[in-house]
């Protein structure tokens, strides 16, 4: 069956048998060379790591969104105490048509939100009112369609637009109004609502209603979740709100307005008039840096997932991130991608898994996949440090080989363990310094020490000397912090580590006991500073500030700088024993993803740049010598529409369709060897100009004009 | 037979003409340059010759009659010559038909779709000869050959003949480079199949026709899957036809519905209720004129986002990632591939949209195909002989367009409608 046609657009094709083959990824990867079970496993490994990764963000979210949620909800529960408190309150009377309104502040990354939207939902459906309404934008384009989407939601009937529709028939019965036509307004609901409210106290035939009114009170609020209001229309969104505010009486509305940007977008939108009728109350939801902090936390800087992502891979998520969307689910998107990829490509993920799991599959590795290891560089680099007896034997014997795979996938985990609490460790050291050199956040400080050894970096260098002018108190309170992160790692290393961290504070404490005696030494100090103070020409000056150099030099250190020295040197001594890069590491290729130029090209493509790089340098994918052009030249080889566009970069905004083709039939008939003067244009090159023109308006460069007869028009800017 | 080539011989003495003719009239070209300011005859002619080079159909369509003719050894003898010359011309810096083997073999699975869709083609490629001894206008010969020989580029090893012409077109050079471009685009669709069963959906944008990739891809990985091929360059598609055929053709659903909205969420219901069900959308320019529409890319963006509806689009328009914001891009959950072929956009810009073909709402030209198609091949030499007749006298100032059309679609339509049939029937052999 063939897919064009003139008539149609659209084809569907079904399986010619009826029973349809289940179709499970898995099924998707095999490879030639591979046994099915392998890459079964590995299947598996993939989607029960993507199980707990997404449960693990769920989490996240979660615990992150509680805070705000909660007093959401306290917010809309004391709005309804406020609804039902006496009517004749003067201050009641006041404030009698404001809406309670909360402007929930949610930042930028709009595709993160529709997960607290959700979780606001179910948060306030059990705990506050059953009558819960979510407003996309997109559903609103006018009052009527807000107004039928408000009243669907809520009594569950299906309304048309068109309230005069004959057709229009109530779908179901549920809240007790007779079957009759409705009208699609505020009224209607508002009849509706006093026969829920009433049912509710009442026996009445609405039974799943009544049960849950009983939890709610005698009036539960109407709340109106309006998603995300800058793109409502505004006139819309005033027309509402007048009308609602009118009814408030009766209806006990209240509005959660889903911002973006800033809470001055209310005013922007609503004109005074308007938001009088509201009683705003701002909202501030946490910021997608520190949600992305968390989630860093959680998924990468833990020993609980075996996958990791190599330095560069890193850098382009965050990128992403940092630089395009600040959505903390496009940045695990790019995760789970990196994930995919990694189990698809590389045979060997199938040893990606936790320790005890690694060394069992270790174990039952096939011929082919210990050929795999055998192939891997950093396997490769291993066995050239080995004895030439060891190296044979590593290249011939299966069985020697699976053991010491076993022995260095368990290396591998040891890194791991130790990696993560010293990374932490010197991130809180360095964080509070000054210009931060090595970073404000752990995330950088992490890409760093994944790309190179982080201590023959200038920003390393730099940080270690201010740390070794860092005040006492300072540094206690860090190497406290540190001691802290490091009883919550488990491990041999680490402990030993602890307690070195341990006795130093130890040392440090002890000196407070014998500061006094700093003081006398201190005495000494000072005096040559007087003197500087009460001499003030320069020569002076000068010499001062030599002697005091000459003086620091040769002045013997203290005991509390001595201490320090060392313990910083110790620091310094456990960042270069464990904070190697993974690449060091032998089969760090099974656990560590490293093709971030893949990621960046799925995630972060750019289609036009790819169109014009095809259109201006065929070169670039067609690697033909002759098309090797130099400067601007266009070579006559290269495809029609590479041509046509280079010549119509020369052109203005209006191009003449006859010049056009008479510099095109020239540069095409350059390559025919036609030495003479006016090409001649014939059908071929007629035929192919213009299908290069009717290629590049469809590609969306150059458009039909009326303007002149003969012209198109250009559509995109420079060239010549 | 005699009579076939007595038939034969006027027209050649008509081509003959022809070809005088037209150097007399490139003169008059000339003159008419100078003393017109406007140049509108030269653009009528050009209007003329451009009509008939889209549209692959009627070629197809000529070349399946042309099949039955016996040989015509005139014919042969005639076309010695410019043979000849085109091998000169072909032996150019490289090598054509290593690329076809090339392109042969990076193409095996795209063949077979064509063998599957049209065997009478493949016939037709498999004996050139046939083609040759048509009788068609040395004159208009390269042009169809080029036509045909290009438009099938990287679908038939066979065609041989038609590429060993002396057009430097196209990726037509460059041999290995294509391959290898072939041979990865491959490699990505494999994977890429994998990926859509994550819940990614998949775009592959770059210059080129992605149709053929898109095409070889189905048929080689969702033969045994639920799939809709949308083309989104077809000028009249809309988002109701395609979300009915899934409702009424997928779903086997009879109802109607009220608008796009309800049908959507019946789909996303459905959908829901039977997980083990798997659609897979192959979206043919998902910027297409008619779904660049907000409305129409957000509905497709809520289908994409089914855990069970699978979406692999393409791109071409320069600017078709402005058509997602960024909930709709997370909806959608692009995972972007560049796939630069280089392949001409031959069906994509076969339909009216075309930058030449007048914008008159009516499909003109496809119109025409099916037209001709139907037509007995005695009513077929009328129609040429008057189209023919019809060109002839296309510079005549005095000679006013007659209702000419022997069928009532084309006679109604105005007269650039008349212009169109007229220049692309004389290509037409198959006056028997």
């Amino acid at each position: 069956m063939t897919t064009s046609s003139v008539s149609k657009g659209c084809f569907v094709f079904k399986p010619a048998s009826k029973k349809q083959r289940i179709l499970s990824a898995g099924d998707y990867f095999h490879d030639e060379d591979e046994e099915s079970a392998s890459s079964k496993l590995r299947f598996e490994t993939l989607q029960s790591l993507w199980q707990q990764i997404k449960l693990e963000t769920d989490s996240i979210q979660e615990e992150l969104n509680k805070n705000i949620l909660d007093s959401l909800a306290e917010f809309a529960r004391t709005s309804t105490t406020f609804f039902r408190s006496k009517t004749d309150e003067w201050t009641f009377r006041m404030r009698s048509s404001e809406i309670p309104t909360a402007a929930l502040v949610l930042g930028v990354n709009v595709t993160d939100h529709n997960m607290t939207f959700q979780n606001l939902c179910e948060l306030l459906h059990q705990s506050v009112t059953p009558y819960v309404v979510g407003l996309d934008a997109k559903d609103c384009p006018s009052l009527k369609h807000t107004l039928q989407k408000l009243l669907l939601h809520l009594m569950g009937y299906h309304l048309s637009v068109e309230e005069d529709e004959e057709e229009t028939q109530p779908k179901a019965n549920i809240s007790g109004i007779p079957k009759k036509r409705i009208q699609c307004s505020i009224a209607t609901l508002c009849e509706w609502y006093q026969t829920v409210t009433k049912d509710s106290n009442v026996l009445s035939p609405s039974k799943k209603r009544k049960s849950t009114l009983g939890k709610f009170g005698q009036n539960p609020p109407i709340v109106v979740i309006f998603k995300d209001l800058e793109s409502f229309t505004s006139k819309v969104l005033q027309d509402f709100i007048i009308i609602c505010s009118q009814y408030i009486h009766q209806l006990p509305f209240i509005f959660i307005f889903g911002i973006a940007t800033s809470p001055a977008t209310v005013h922007r939108m609503l004109p005074h008039s308007v938001s009088s009728l509201l009683c705003i109350e701002l909202f501030q939801s946490l910021s997608c840096t520190k949600h992305l902090t968390t989630v860093m936390d959680k998924l990468i800087l833990t020993t609980s997932f075996p996958f990791k992502l190599n330095g560069k891979a890193l850098q382009v998520l965050l990128s992403i991130f940092l630089f395009h969307d600040f959505s903390v689910r496009n940045f695990i998107k790019g995760l789970q991608l990196s994930l995919m990829e990694h189990f698809y490509n590389q045979p060997l993920s199938v040893l990606c898994c936790d320790k005890h799991k690694a060394s069992k599959r270790a174990q039952m590795l096939s011929s082919e996949e210990c050929e795999n290891v055998r192939q891997l560089p950093s396997f490769m680099r291993y066995v050239e440090n080995q004895e030439p007896d060891e190296q044979v034997k590593l290249l011939t014997d299966d069985h020697h080989l699976k053991e010491v795979v076993q022995q260095l996938l368990k290396q591998l985990h040891l890194y791991h363990k130790n990696y993560y609490p010293v990374l932490r460790c010197l991130h809180v050291l360095t964080s509070s310094l000054p210009k931060y050199p090595l970073g404000k956040q752990i995330r950088e400080l992490h890409s760093m020490c994944l790309e190179r050894n982080v201590w023959e970096t200038e920003e390393y260098k730099s940080a270690f000397q201010l740390l070794r002018l860092m005040a006492k108190d300072e540094l206690l309170t860090a190497f406290t912090k540190c001691i802290e992160i490091l009883t919550y790692a488990k491990g041999k290393v680490i402990n030993e580590v602890q307690e070195k961290l341990e006795t130093f504070v130890k040392l440090f404490q002890e000196l407070d006991n014998i500061s006094l005696d700093y003081k006398e030494d201190d005495g000494e100090d000072t005096s040559p500073q007087k003197g500087f103070q009460q001499k003030t020409d320069l020569f002076h000056l000068q010499k001062t500030l030599l002697e005091m150099k000459e003086l620091k030099k040769n002045k013997k250190l203290n005991k509390f700088e001595m201490l320090r020295l060392e313990a910083i040197d110790f620091i310094d001594h456990i960042v270069k024993k464990h904070l190697l890069p993974p690449e060091y590491l032998a089969l760090h290729e099974v656990v560590y993803y490293s093709c971030s130029g893949t990621l960046r090209k799925h995630l972060n493509a750019a289609p036009r740049t790819a169109i014009q790089t095809a259109l201006n340098n065929p070169y670039k994918y067609l690697p033909n010598e002759s098309l090797q052009s130099d400067g601007g030249a266009i070579s006559s080889t290269a495809p029609d529409i590479c041509i046509a566009y280079k010549l119509h970069l020369e052109c203005g905004r209006l191009i003449n369709l006859y010049d056009w083709l008479e510099a095109f039939a020239t540069v095409v008939s350059a390559t025919e060897g036609n030495d003479t003067e006016s090409p001649v244009i014939d059908d071929v090159k007629h035929a192919r100009f213009i299908r290069a023109v009717s290629e590049l308006e469809f590609v969306g460069f150059v458009k039909p004009t009326k303007k002149k007869t003969d012209h198109v028009a250009r559509l995109t800017w420079g060239g010549c | 037979m005699e009579v076939r080539s007595e038939r034969a011989s006027p027209r050649k003495r008509h081509l003959e003409n022809g070809s005088k003719k037209s150097h007399a009239s490139e003169g008059e070209e000339a003159n008419e340059k100078e003393t017109l300011p406007s140049r509108c005859p030269v653009t009528a002619r050009r209007v003329l010759e451009v009509r008939f080079v889209g549209d692959e159909n009627v070629i197809d369509h000529i070349f399946d009659k042309g099949e039955g003719l016996p040989l015509n050894k005139t014919a042969v003898n005639e076309f010695h010559p410019e043979e000849q010359l085109n091998e000169e011309l072909g032996s150019c810096a490289y090598d054509e038909r290593e690329y076809l083997s090339a392109l042969g073999t990076g193409a095996a699975a795209s063949e077979m779709a064509e063998l599957a869709r049209t065997p009478s083609r493949n016939v037709r490629f498999s004996d050139p000869h046939s083609s040759e001894e048509l009788g068609s206008p040395p004159k208009v010969r390269p042009l169809l050959a080029y036509v045909v020989g290009s438009s099938d580029c990287g679908e038939s090893v066979v065609e041989e003949r038609f590429t060993d012409l002396d057009f430097a077109d196209d990726a037509v050079i460059f041999a290995e480079s294509m391959e290898a471009l072939i041979w990865v685009l491959e490699r990505l669709s494999e994977e890429s199949e994998c990926l859509g069963l994550f819940g990614f959906s998949i775009v592959l944008y770059g210059l080129g026709s992605k149709r053929a990739l898109l095409e070889s891809f189905r048929n080689s990985m969702l033969t045994n899957m639920v799939h809709l091929v949308i083309n989104g360059f077809f000028p009249s598609i809309t988002i109701k036809s395609i979300l009915s055929a899934i409702t009424g053709d997928v779903l086997d659903y009879e109802g109607s519905f009220r608008n796009p909205l309800d049908q959507t969420s019946f789909i996303l219901e459905a959908l829901k209720k039977d997980p083990a069900l798997h659609i897979f959308l192959i979206i043919h320019n998902i910027d297409g004129p008619m779904l660049r529409g907000e409305k129409t890319q957000q509905i497709l963006a809520q289908l994409a986002a089914a855990p069970n509806l699978h979406v692999i689009a393409s791109i071409d328009h320069i600017n078709a990632p402005l058509a997602w914001d960024q909930s709709k891009m997370s909806l959608f959950n692009w995972l972007w591939y560049e796939t630069t072929t280089y392949q001409p956009y031959v069906e994509e810009t076969s339909y009216e949209n075309s930058l030449l073909v007048q914008q008159s709402g009516a499909l003109a030209l496809s119109s025409l195909t099916h037209v001709m198609r139907s037509l007995t091949p005695n009513a077929r030499g009328i129609f040429q002989l008057l189209a023919e007749f019809q060109l002839q006298n296309k510079d005549n100032p005095s000679y006013t367009d007659q209702p000419m059309n022997p069928h009532p679609k084309a006679t109604s339509g105005p007269q650039k409608t008349a212009n169109i049939t007229s220049s692309s029937s004389p290509q037409d052999p198959t006056s028997s």
